[in-house]
């Protein structure tokens, strides 16, 4: 079992005092992720892939090792698959150009998507004329699945969101790789909410391409994963040229370099890399499963505490179907102004629509407050933010 | 604070106005959700304010502030609320002191108002 008390430590924030339920905008950092940043300044910092000298070789080591490790915990076949980027969002618009569209293609998304898998495809379908087709949510505040099937008839590509969030739904990739497979579509998944917090295989999942955040699961923010099935990376162009990404070049031809390198042009963010790689290996030595059950257990507490003091939530009801963040709104309340008063109790909320305008249409609200966890929440802290809701209705009367 | 900002709220005067010959509206790039539609009556002859009201959703520091602005205005020259600097309107309602942050919510209206008679202007 996950002991709290013991990673709380590895936790310098804490000493703040306060209670961090802001998880799915930024995670907090474990001292062991500074740690390796640090240690890498002042031990092993060269340029990567540049240089015979010890110091580059160290380097260029290390961030192999940290795609590894990466790849190793999404369990993809190789470290050759795992694309660095800037963050989930850059990771998208990429993966957007990668798959290569033309006129008449269809791509599905669906109503609940984080603007970064929405707007590079809504992009696609003004600029090159391809179909975009949003898939709906049903009387639950789920993915409505029939509609899924409906809309995915002959789709070139299926992009979805694995957890939003905003409803903190965990969609079912398994039976969405089904339609995928019916009708020959690539699958592309947003793993921003996802990776974070619960086991993600791509093998089992059936996943193409897969995108993910390293600031929201432990490590440092500017550095962010896109994965790829090793042909896609193959049959890919690559986005950026420059140094690093060739093997040679002439005055006026060049030969692309071997992946992933193909996509990586430019001096990286070596030291993202490794703190990613300290990051994944906290997440491991606890494990993901861990991971997914402490939170489940949290948010447990959470919707029944919200639901006790009649507050609107939104997402399903079925607690399986989600995952550890709930977003809600207190009668005539505006969310900031909620947020406001968390925050003067300590307590970090999100406030807003969430970078998801279209979910927050469809639900015809104009923002929520959110509230997500992570591994370093407790109990305690939930009852307390509870307490607080509960102080803020007396209030309002 | 929580009590002042609920007793803020409760002050706050918000509607259509059937007179307006001015209807403005403006989101918040901060892209919160806050936005606001300011119903101005202008007397065109002497570019005044004759009347106005206001209408919107958002974070208090966002509505208490449009609330202010509103009152503020009325019977004014446009010219005169054109001037008002920044910094010096929000001492005017009281907001001198809020985060960096949040100072586009509390200067909504007033850069509602600035960007269209600016334009028009113009």
């Amino acid at each position: 079992m996950m002991d709290v008390e013991k990673i709380r430590k590895d936790f310098p924030f804490l000493k703040r005092g306060i209670i961090y339920f802001d998880n799915a905008a930024s995670s907090q950092k474990p001292i062991q992720v500074i740690d390796a940043i640090k240690e890498f300044y002042e031990n092993h910092y060269a340029n990567i892939h540049r240089g015979i000298h010890t110091l580059s070789e160290e380097a260029s080591e290390m961030y192999e090792e940290s795609k590894k490790v990466v790849a190793k915990f999404i369990n993809a076949n190789s470290w050759r698959e795992i694309v660095y980027t800037r963050n989930t969002t850059e990771s998208l618009n990429i993966i957007s150009q990668m798959v290569k569209l033309k006129k008449g293609d269809k791509v599905v998304t669906t109503i609940m998507e984080h603007h970064s898998n929405f707007l590079p495809w809504l992009r696609l379908k003004h600029q090159k004329g391809i179909k975009l087709e949003i898939v709906n949510l049903d009387e639950n505040q789920e993915l409505d699945m029939n509609d899924f099937e409906k809309k995915a008839k002959d789709a070139k590509v299926i992009s979805v969101g694995h957890m939003s969030n905003v409803l903190g739904y965990i969609s079912n990739i398994k039976e969405i790789r089904k339609i995928a497979d019916e009708n020959d579509s690539l699958l592309v998944v947003d793993g921003a909410q996802s990776v974070p917090h619960i086991p993600v295989d791509v093998k089992k999942l059936g996943i193409d391409f897969l995108a993910f955040s390293s600031h929201k699961m432990l490590g440092p923010s500017g550095i962010g994963v896109l994965y790829a099935k090793e042909e896609h990376l193959r049959e890919a162009e690559p986005f950026l040229l420059g140094g690093g990404m060739i093997s040679d070049v002439f005055i006026d031809s060049f030969e692309e370099a071997e992946i992933p390198w193909k996509f990586e042009a430019g001096t990286p963010f070596i030291e993202g890399a490794i703190g990613l790689r300290a990051a994944v290996e906290y997440l491991t030595s606890i494990g993901m499963d861990e991971v997914e059950k402490r939170e489940k257990e949290l948010i447990r507490i959470m919707i029944d505490g919200l639901e006790e003091l009649g507050i609107e939530y939104y997402g399903p009801k079925d607690l399986k179907k989600r995952g550890g963040l709930v977003s809600f709104n207190i009668k005539d309340l505006n969310a900031h102004d909620v947020a406001e008063f968390l925050n003067e109790k300590k307590i970090a909320v999100r406030s807003g629509l969430h970078c998801a305008h279209p979910l927050h249409r469809a639900l015809g609200i104009n923002g929520s407050v959110r509230a997500s966890l992570y591994i370093y929440n407790t109990k305690g802290e939930v009852q307390k933010f509870l307490e607080a809701l509960k102080e803020l209705i007396k209030l309002v009367g | 604070m929580i009590e002042k900002i609920l007793k803020m709220l409760k002050s706050i005067k918000k509607g259509k106005l059937p007179s307006a010959n001015a209807i403005i509206e403006k989101h918040n790039s901060e892209h919160c959700g806050d936005w606001v539609r300011l119903y101005l009556k202008i007397d065109e002859k002497n570019n005044r304010i004759e009347n106005a009201s206001f209408e919107g959703d958002g974070c208090y520091l966002c509505m208490v502030s449009s609330d202010k602005f509103i009152k503020m205005i009325k019977g004014k020259d446009i010219k005169e609320i054109l001037s008002l600097d920044e910094d010096e309107y929000l001492k005017k309602i009281g907001f001198k002191d809020i985060s960096f942050q949040r100072r586009g919510c509390a200067l909504l209206s007033l850069r509602a108002f600035k960007e269209y008679f600016g334009e028009r202007d113009a």
